[in-house]
């Protein structure tokens, strides 16, 4: 028998970007204040509503806005003015302005040329960028008579075009269709699963809930939460955790489960599902194996109803949960 | 440095020499910015100021030069007034502004931010397009106004041996012993041309730099006020006018009619010239550089 290798000791990756105090004023308005925050390789979701200083986090870390304090690292380089570390960053912003009298094609490879490594690679490079976001078809006509989401796909195709292993996206479902979107984040996806380091803003939250766990939400300048979703509400103890439950004895369950302290409210939806709120999901769970062995509860579905983005958000905008 | 497993840069087999890169770097700015002047509006309005000598030389044609010699001496007072003093003013600034401005006005200078490129390398490029174009409609123009006041005046046949053949031609013809002297006209047209583009390499040059710092060419009415009365005054600050060099960098020193001018405007020497204009195209260009590198990608406000 051939022995195998002892597995190597995982180590937990280094943060693509490092953010320290970073504060961000336009004049007298506040884009940022005292961001400190890493993202790590994988797909990180940047939420908030308009104005929270979501695009204003991003220029930052893509050099075309420059912090009022603080420091900006990506992948251990400084972001400043000097080329070198924007090799491997790709950037998609908001803004929906292009070279309107050039196609598709002539529009990212004129720019990959910019490299200096020569036409036939930025051909090559902006033709496999564009088959990538599913624009070849149309790569040979204007900008200026592309859609919405054809410009959208132009924009992404761009940011990835080189490969970068960091990769910003604002708003990038912004004017694609459900079938564009779900495209892209199938792209996003295998882009994080090689690896590379994405920060992907979307004020669809569900679009973000879909495509990752790790989240940055952000408020009014300032960081609101970052991390996994669950560690996230986990911290929101303030909140009972909502558990739908769909189960054929509900009154039954429901009976069973209010007469112990960590279910605060039991409510049976009609027959079949009930849903409760409870403070201590530790040991609700305990409990509720507990009922399934001993008291031969059948249950068909547990779900966590507000671990996801939209609700840790509604939560921390101070909103109920429904 | 952060490194993840299994990802390799996109980058070609066979990494180029830096200095070959930023060749090529320079050589793509050139020609995207080239692309994107010839459909800007400044194209136009720069078109329409190298148009007008033109036309005023069509209408010279109503009433033309009784020869040639009194042709070229009319097509050296167009050179000085209506070339020096207005088309190459206007043409070089208006695309000097385009080429920068045109940015911020389509709001696509992030596509150029973003990009691993030295900024030096942008402006370089984005000169080379603007001066480039700038001293295609500029030199055009020229050439056609004198084409048309010279052969209005004398005829195509003696326009052309004079501009290309001068002294040879008459030399073996044996004919005229005062038409041995006269040299071929193309290296001192060859040479104006040549003062035309340091004109057009210094006002691009600072229209790039206002393109950089104002929304508006309205800086245009003042810098064109002072090209045009500062040589003339009996000041120290001429030497701080662009104009007086072109002028000192023209073969031919005085045109007939406009002594007066020329005396008050007294030449300086050529290598004076080339240190002035080449320093001071520079030191803006150097700034226009500073600025890139400074100021942020923001399009509401700047």
């Amino acid at each position: 028998m051939i022995e195998s290798p002892p597995p190597l000791p995982i180590q937990p990756l280094d943060p693509s970007i490092r953010i320290r105090n970073v504060s961000r004023w336009y004049g007298e308005v506040l884009g940022i204040n005292k961001v400190t925050v890493d993202i790590y390789p994988g797909i990180t979701g940047l939420v908030g509503p308009n104005g929270s200083g979501k695009s204003t986090l991003m220029n930052l870390i893509c050099g075309l806005i420059w912090p009022g304090q603080g420091s900006i690292t990506v992948l251990d380089q400084p972001v400043s003015s000097s080329p070198g570390w924007r090799q491997r960053v790709g950037y998609c912003t908001q803004i929906d302005h292009f070279y309107e009298n050039f196609s598709g094609q002539e529009f990212v490879e004129a720019l990959l040329a910019l490299r200096g490594h020569g036409r036939a690679w930025a051909r090559r490079a902006a033709a496999d960028a564009l088959e990538r976001v599913n624009l070849t078809a149309d790569r040979d006509r204007k900008i200026r008579a592309y859609s919405k989401g054809m410009r959208q796909r132009v924009k992404i195709a761009l940011a990835l075009a080189h490969q970068p292993e960091v990769l910003v996206l604002d708003e990038p479902f912004n004017g694609l269709d459900p079938v564009g979107r779900h495209e892209m984040m199938q792209l996003f996806s295998t882009y994080a699963r090689e690896g590379r380091t994405i920060l992907i803003s979307s004020h669809i939250l569900h679009e973000i809930d879909r495509l990752t766990n790790r989240i940055l939400m952000m408020s009014n300048g300032y960081v609101m939460a970052e991390g996994e979703v669950h560690q996230v509400r986990d911290l929101l103890r303030n909140h009972p955790f909502q558990v739908f439950m769909r189960c054929r004895e509900a009154r039954r369950l429901a009976a069973l489960l209010l007469a112990h302290d960590s279910v605060s409210q039991v409510s049976i939806e009609d027959e079949g599902t009930l849903s409760l709120a409870t403070r201590d999901p530790d040991s609700f769970y305990l409990l509720l194996n507990d009922l399934i062995i001993n008291e031969k509860i059948e249950l068909d579905l547990v779900s966590l109803a507000d671990e996801n983005v939209q609700s840790i958000y509604d939560y921390l905008a101070g909103r109920e949960h429904h | 440095m952060t490194r993840v497993a299994g990802i390799e840069e996109f980058e070609p087999q066979g990494e180029s020499p830096w200095a070959l890169r930023q060749a090529r770097s320079i050589a793509e700015v050139f020609y995207l910015s080239l692309r994107r002047l010839l459909h800007s509006k400044f194209m136009l309005a720069a078109l329409l100021f190298a148009l007008i000598p033109i036309l005023i030389s069509l209408l010279t044609l109503l009433n033309p030069g009784a020869n040639l010699a009194s042709a070229q001496a009319q097509y050296q007072n167009f050179l000085r007034y209506l070339y020096l003093h207005f088309a190459v003013f206007f043409v070089g600034n208006f695309l000097g502004f385009a080429v920068m401005r045109q940015e911020h006005d389509d709001q696509t200078l992030h596509f150029l931010i973003l990009q691993p490129v030295s900024r030096w390398t942008l402006v370089v490029g984005k000169l080379a397009a603007s001066l480039l174009l700038a001293s295609l409609i500029c030199i055009g123009s020229l050439m056609a106004s004198y084409l048309i006041l010279t052969i209005g005046a004398a005829g195509p046949q003696e326009v052309f041996r004079d501009l290309f053949l001068g002294a040879h031609q008459v030399a073996t013809a044996e004919t005229d012993s005062q038409s041995v002297l006269q040299a071929s006209r193309f290296p001192t047209l060859a040479r104006e041309a040549f003062t035309i583009v340091v004109g057009l390499l210094a006002y691009t040059s600072v229209a790039m730099l206002m393109g950089s710092l104002f929304k508006s060419s309205q800086y245009l009415i003042f810098l064109f006020g002072w090209e045009t009365a500062l040589p003339y005054l009996p000041s120290a600050l001429k030497y701080w006018t662009v104009l007086l060099y072109l002028h000192s960098l023209l073969p031919v020193k005085v045109a007939e009619g406009s002594k007066v001018f020329e005396i008050l405007m007294t030449p300086v020497p050529v290598w004076i010239c080339f240190v002035a204009i080449s320093g001071a195209s520079a030191l803006v260009l150097s700034f226009c550089v500073f600025l890139f590198q400074t100021r942020e990608c923001l399009y509401g406000d700047s």
